[in-house]
């Protein structure tokens, strides 16, 4: 079958899914089948890609398609709902925050700072420390040697961010800094101890 | 009770999963909405370079005897001696064969004779500025890649911070209040997600590539940095001092043609050469592939030595190899790049409504900051704005290299400066927006003017017309709109 037909055929059951899962979860009530089957077309439409080229590319090029084809569906349904009515609303009494109704003191500036240092470099370091105990781990477990180095690549900066996150969430500055130098000291420790 | 007890625990994750997402945008959102803009229009970096210098020529293909002989030609030309030589092979987005030494770089013709010495000026600080921000280099691509690390952070805050996550993904309230700015940031996350967070997370892992590489030499190869990735792209030879005679050009080209036909070659990189330790890569593209390509290895007398294995190597060495191009959207021709492109102005949305949806809420709490606001409007319309004022500049060619780093980055210091002062953002973002498509259309008459004897080369009018768009784009619902210097509390009062 020529690859255009293929490709057309991809992206038209890649469309079938996405309406399976718009109208299952436009429905008030939940539907599996539908949604399975939503899903189920999508991930079909990803395996047909495949055929068009290697598996590789087959799927990069199955994602980008059903990006577009999605963002199309947000569009008709944006263009098929009713512009809002303006309506007044109850607003607080205007203040101009930046005159200064609220100073900031030495202690919030220290706050913030340590923050962004949390989050950043220290965040960033502890990451890096882990991902590198992980390549040693991996090469210790005898997992070849680039699996291994694209593994610890990836981690580095997913880890990053997820600890980015699970350290903003936390409210008390002492958690924060418990949590950062358990992850960072620990994992150091562990490179000193094996490398 | 249990129920009582799930909602509160979902609301305390969602607040503080909001916190997270608000604390990170707050502090990087102006820098990450850089590298999305310019990420995107790097994107056509090939189609800017030949808009750069229309007139230079162009071929689908050249034989292996005329790229040998306009590399000879300007490595004889050399006064300092080259540790590489290139020759950039023609490409679909970018026709044109490229002869580069450590120093200088030349257009080849198809005959085999030199041609003009390659000069695009503001490509190479757009490229600059998405991969390094214009910092030193290892210290900026790091920069970057912490970046990309941060909009991962965001996506995942973002997730975590939507229980309705599928319920409400087609859910789109139309016009211009708060509710209208959450749907269209949280939709638009949503779905495009899949672009975002690997594009993020390619950019991280290109940006961050160094410096844990300098993490693994110190801990795993005694800090020789070198055996990290040669199990990846292959290990260097070891240099052998002494002079010889150019080593064979047109022999691995000619053998590369015959042997892998379907492998279009990217690059020829001579290593060293003249000298006794000269060796030669070919990188062929694997035009079904993620992949870059890979590297097929000569020796100095043109005897085929074997691939690295990009292509058919390791998992490990086709995962690496393939994160380039995913990042860049160079793998699947113009309808990709095509793709890439709306999803990176949808980022840029992305970004920019999650920003107004926090000045809308300040405003609905009586906590307005129109300082700060203004601020953030200069940088979401003074970034286009000031770099289509580079644009302009260099295409004037009154300026190039390290001045069109001063302008970029005093311009929109000043502009971000001069807005904050104003206190206006409505009205900061309408004259930015103006300002804009004007430089937009004075660049695309200047360029015409200038290159009136190429204007209607494929080189050139496809840029111009889509520059001219982008300007109508931007002037049209300027145009359309009754008063532009509306704050958002007007705005809020309005329509929430």
């Amino acid at each position: 079958m020529p690859n255009l037909v293929i490709q057309l055929l991809a992206i038209a059951v890649a469309i079938a899914g996405t309406w399976m899962l718009q109208a299952a979860w436009r429905s008030a009530q939940r539907s599996w089948p539908k949604i399975l089957a939503g899903w189920g077309l999508v991930l079909a439409s990803l395996c047909i890609w495949t055929y068009t080229s290697a598996v590789d590319k087959g799927v990069a090029l199955g994602i980008t398609a059903w990006v577009v084809v999605a963002t199309l569906f947000l569009c008709a349904a944006a263009m098929k709902s009713p512009i809002r009515q303006a309506r007044p609303v109850k607003k607080k009494e205007a203040t101009v925050a930046v005159t200064g109704a609220h100073q900031i003191t030495k202690r919030e500036i220290f706050r913030h700072a340590l923050t962004v240092l949390i989050i950043g470099p220290l965040a960033g370091l502890s990451a890096m420390a882990v991902s590198t105990l992980l390549l040693i781990v991996m090469q210790a477990l005898k997992v070849e040697y680039t699996a291994g180095l694209a593994t610890a690549s990836i981690v580095f900066p997913l880890l990053w961010g997820g600890l980015a996150v699970a350290l903003a969430y936390q409210r008390k500055l002492l958690t924060r800094l418990i949590t950062i130098f358990s992850v960072g000291i620990g994992s150091l420790g562990f490179l000193l101890i094996v490398s | 009770m249990t129920a009582t007890v799930k909602t509160k625990s979902n609301s305390q994750r969602v607040v503080r999963s909001l916190h997270a997402h608000l604390i990170i945008a707050l502090a990087l959102g102006g820098l990450i909405y850089i590298l999305a803009i310019t990420g995107t229009v790097a994107v056509f970096n090939g189609e800017l370079q030949r808009w750069e210098q229309p007139y230079a020529p162009e071929m689908l293909t050249i034989s292996p005897e005329a790229a040998a002989q306009a590399a000879k030609t300007v490595f004889e030309g050399e006064e300092v001696a080259t540790t590489h030589l290139y020759i950039n092979f023609p490409r679909p987005d970018l026709p044109r064969t490229i002869i580069t030494t450590d120093t200088q770089a030349f257009f080849a013709n198809a005959d085999g004779s030199v041609g003009v010495k390659e000069h695009f000026p503001w490509t190479q600080f757009l490229l600059d500025l998405h991969y390094y921000l214009h910092l030193p280099q290892i210290f900026g691509l790091t920069v970057v890649g912490a970046l990309g690390a941060f909009l991962l952070a965001m996506s995942l805050s973002g997730f975590m911070a939507h229980p309705r996550i599928f319920r409400d993904a087609f859910t789109f309230r139309r016009g211009a209040g708060l509710l209208p700015m959450v749907d269209l940031h949280n939709r638009l996350s949503v779905w495009t997600a899949p672009f975002h967070i690997s594009n993020a997370l390619t950019g991280a892992l290109l940006g961050l590539a160094s410096v844990l590489a300098f993490s693994i030499a110190a801990f795993n190869f005694d800090g020789d940095l070198d055996s990290v990735f040669s199990p990846v792209f292959g290990a260097e030879p070891a240099e052998i001092e002494g002079h010889a005679p150019l080593a064979d050009i047109a022999g691995p080209l000619r053998y590369m043609a015959a042997e892998f036909p379907d492998q279009p070659l990217t690059y020829f990189i001579l290593h060293d050469p003249a000298t006794a330790g000269q060796h030669i890569n070919v990188i062929a593209t694997h035009t079904d592939r993620l992949i870059f390509g890979d590297y097929y290895n000569f020796d100095a007398h043109g005897q085929y030595q074997g691939n690295v294995g990009i292509s058919d190597g390791t998992i490990g060495q086709q995962l690496i190899g393939s994160v380039y191009n995913i990042h860049f959207g160079n793998w699947g021709g113009l309808l990709v790049k095509i793709a890439y492109a709306i999803f990176g102005v949808l980022l840029s949305v992305i970004i920019v409504s999650g920003l107004r949806i926090y000045f809308l809420r300040r405003s609905q709490k009586g906590r307005s900051a129109p300082k700060l606001e203004s601020a953030w409007e200069a940088v979401v319309w003074g970034t286009p704005m000031v770099l289509v004022a580079t644009l302009l500049v260099a295409v004037t060619g009154i300026i190039d290299g390290i001045a069109l780093v001063v302008l970029f980055w005093l311009g929109l210091s000043i502009t971000v400066f001069a807005s904050a002062l104003s206190a206006n953002p409505r009205a900061v973002g309408y004259r930015l927006r103006v300002a804009t498509a004007t430089f937009l259309l004075i660049t695309v008459a200047i360029h015409g003017f200038i290159n009136a004897s190429s204007l209607f080369t494929a080189a050139a009018y496809p840029v111009s017309i889509v520059l001219i768009g982008l300007a109508s784009v931007v002037l049209v619902p300027l145009i359309a709109r009754s008063n532009p210097t509306k704050g958002s509390d007007e705005l809020v009062a309005e329509h929430s």
